[in-house]
């Protein structure tokens, strides 16, 4: 229950995101509303208290839609989303990354390892070249500062194995090949302590 | 390639305003606050409350249930064999009221005045200008068959979470080495197709580890979702465990000798979980939102508004699919109804015309504790057929079961609650 206080302090500041949508235009309307079921796994806005289903909610828009394309078509490994990305036009997917852009971002609610995060920031030079000091993002790169660690360390997993649309957006993850999972794990914790 | 740029998803959106008023800008004071009433306050109707306050905040929604909390049946099953707490599937009403300024009334609901709009509870009649009734399943008993409301109680069903859930574990618990089970799954249609077989799988993974035996007795013809990944499980790992009858249908059962009688024999064992078959909440007959002889409400493919009663919709596993919809009965469904019917109640409020629903179906199951599997589907209305069906082809499970789908079945539940009821 503890973890569920984060997401009712930000409800009430979401309400009020949601009032931006108003004056947000026919794009943002139309990207909540086909983006009503993405809530119900990715939680509420677009984040919950599940450690490893991705945030969305204040994640870059031209991530969200590009992740979305990739896997649409197989270019990126998903397990459940391959299925519904097919649901979804370019136009929608658009849509659906502008409406959960403009969410709150709201990083995990995890007890940090201390010891082991800061491991993971001494291995993290070559990352900040893409994802910055603080593992924001720059539209094209996603933001991973404040994801919960478990997630990450999966996706480092799947960088790894060549899963993740090697031939773009995957090539410039090549860095992480020669690393090993012992890393992955002291990377995952420093990145999601930067919240 | 497909990329998509920054320009082309910044150049259309103009300035937001600053203000805080949900989707649309306020009205004047002077009229009076539209009133929606929600009836059941489960998957549906938390949902519906909830972004019915985060659409419009001016909108008066009350919610009314006859328990404080919603003990959720998603995720039930992991409960049972003791792979998550009872606790963390009870959900207090109180916390998505305070949050969301939503009234909610602990009140039992017994009748309905269509033409006053008036729904009436123990607390009161509460009038309304929009009805939303979202009352779950009933267990439809099998007199004849002797399964009757009283055996319910010494033969938990577990398909309505909570006592039943507590009942039915404890005899899970008690289970012995060499103990037999008998699972008897209920005939389409009924909540959440995957569920009797998710239980199924858990039941024989922990008989595997007693040497026992489990026995599933099936009325339909076959596995009702996920087929060939619990068909695999079946036949596979739990081979030495399962015997799996298709085409069962009860005649009777004796209570005393805990056996019960099919068209293929005869079957006792030392715990008997008999799921009987379903038909919509009490409370939807009870409004008379069924029609005579009717098991499930019917109710608009394109608005979910029942067919008897103008300005009352009934969401969640009550509505009679068949005519309507391929959608399962489950939780994501309901929760999806919740926001198309909220949002098209917003609309109209507002003189807008509502908007057919564009939703979708997501259901996590284990095989093993550790192992998952899943269907995800993409539905909206077509016109064409009058009916919500598969969006583009948006419509599928994996090849098998997998650890990495496991650990989404908690991040999936833990999420699931978080929009509906928090």
């Amino acid at each position: 229950m503890k973890i569920f206080s984060v997401f009712l302090a930000a409800a009430l500041s979401a309400a009020c995101a949601w009032a931006a949508e108003a004056a947000g235009g026919d794009d943002l309307e139309s990207g909540r509303r086909l983006g009503n079921f993405c809530s119900s796994c990715h939680g509420p806005q677009g984040s919950g208290p599940g450690q490893t289903i991705p945030y969305i909610g204040g994640q870059s828009a031209e991530y969200l839609a590009n992740t979305m394309i990739e896997m649409r078509d197989k270019r990126r490994a998903a397990t459940l989303m391959q299925k519904i990305s097919q649901g979804y036009s370019d136009g929608d997917i658009e849509k659906i990354a502008l409406y959960y852009s403009k969410q709150p971002w709201r990083s995990n609610n995890n007890k940090i390892d201390a010891k082991l995060a800061k491991q993971g920031k001494a291995l993290s030079e070559s990352c900040e070249g893409c994802h910055g000091e603080a593992g924001l993002s720059d539209g094209y790169t996603p933001r991973i500062g404040g994801f919960p660690a478990e997630y990450i360390y999966y996706a480092l997993l799947e960088y790894k194995n060549g899963l993740r649309n090697m031939e773009e957006g995957g090539a410039s993850m090549g860095l992480v090949s020669d690393m090993d999972e012992k890393e992955f794990k002291a990377l995952a914790e420093y990145y999601s302590s930067l919240k | 390639m497909k990329r998509i740029s920054r320009r082309t998803l910044l150049k259309s959106v103009p300035a937001a305003a600053a203000v805080c008023s949900g989707l649309f800008p306020a009205v004047s004071q002077a009229a009076p606050a539209k009133k929606v009433v929600i009836a059941g306050a489960g998957y549906g109707g938390s949902t519906a409350a909830k972004y019915l306050k985060l659409l419009d905040p001016s909108i008066e929604v009350t919610l009314v249930d006859r328990k404080d909390v919603h003990v959720s049946c998603a995720m039930s099953n992991e409960v049972l064999f003791g792979y998550k707490d009872f606790k963390d599937i009870n959900i207090p009403h109180k916390i998505l009221a305070d949050r969301y300024g939503v009234k909610f009334v602990k009140a039992e609901v017994s009748g309905l005045d269509p033409k006053k709009k008036r729904l009436i509870t123990s607390a009161g009649d509460m009038p309304y200008d929009k009805l939303i009734v979202s009352p779950g399943i009933d267990v439809d008993y099998d007199e004849k068959a002797g399964f009757d409301a009283e055996m319910q109680k010494v033969f938990p069903h577990a398909w309505i979470a909570g006592d039943q859930t507590l009942m039915l574990k404890s005899m899970i618990d008690g289970l012995k080495k060499g103990a037999s089970v008998l699972i008897r799954t209920p005939k389409a249609l009924y909540r959440c197709p995957p569920g009797p077989y998710e239980r199924s799988s858990l039941m024989a993974e922990k008989l595997k580890a007693l040497g026992g035996k489990l026995t599933v007795l099936d009325p339909n013809p076959k596995i009702m979702s996920k087929e060939p990944l619990f068909k695999n499980g079946f036949e596979g790992i739990y081979k030495d465990v399962v015997t799996y009858i298709p085409n069962a249908k009860v005649l009777s059962w004796n209570k005393e000798k805990k056996a019960v009688v099919t068209d293929k024999g005869t079957f006792t064992a030392d715990l008997i979980n008999f799921i009987p078959d379903q038909k919509a909440g009490r409370m939807a007959f009870e409004l008379g939102l069924v029609k005579e002889g009717g098991k499930w409400a019917p109710v608009s493919p394109k608005t979910f508004e029942s067919t008897i009663f103008k300005d009352v919709y009934v969401i969640g596993d009550a509505i009679d699919s068949d005519p309507v919809t391929e959608m399962p009965k489950s939780g994501v469904v309901a929760n999806c109804m919740g926001k198309t019917v909220a949002e098209n109640i917003a609309r109209e409020f507002r003189g807008l015309e509502p908007l057919p629903p564009i939703i979708g179906n997501s259901c996590y199951s284990l095989v093993t504790h550790t192992e998952g599997i899943w269907i995800a589907s993409v539905y909206e209305y077509d016109p064409k057929v009058n009916k919500i069906v598969v969006r583009n082809g948006a419509n599928g499970i994996p090849e098998k079961r997998t650890v990495e789908n496991g650990r989404n079945v908690k991040s999936w539940g833990a999420n699931m609650l978080a929009d509906t009821f928090y």
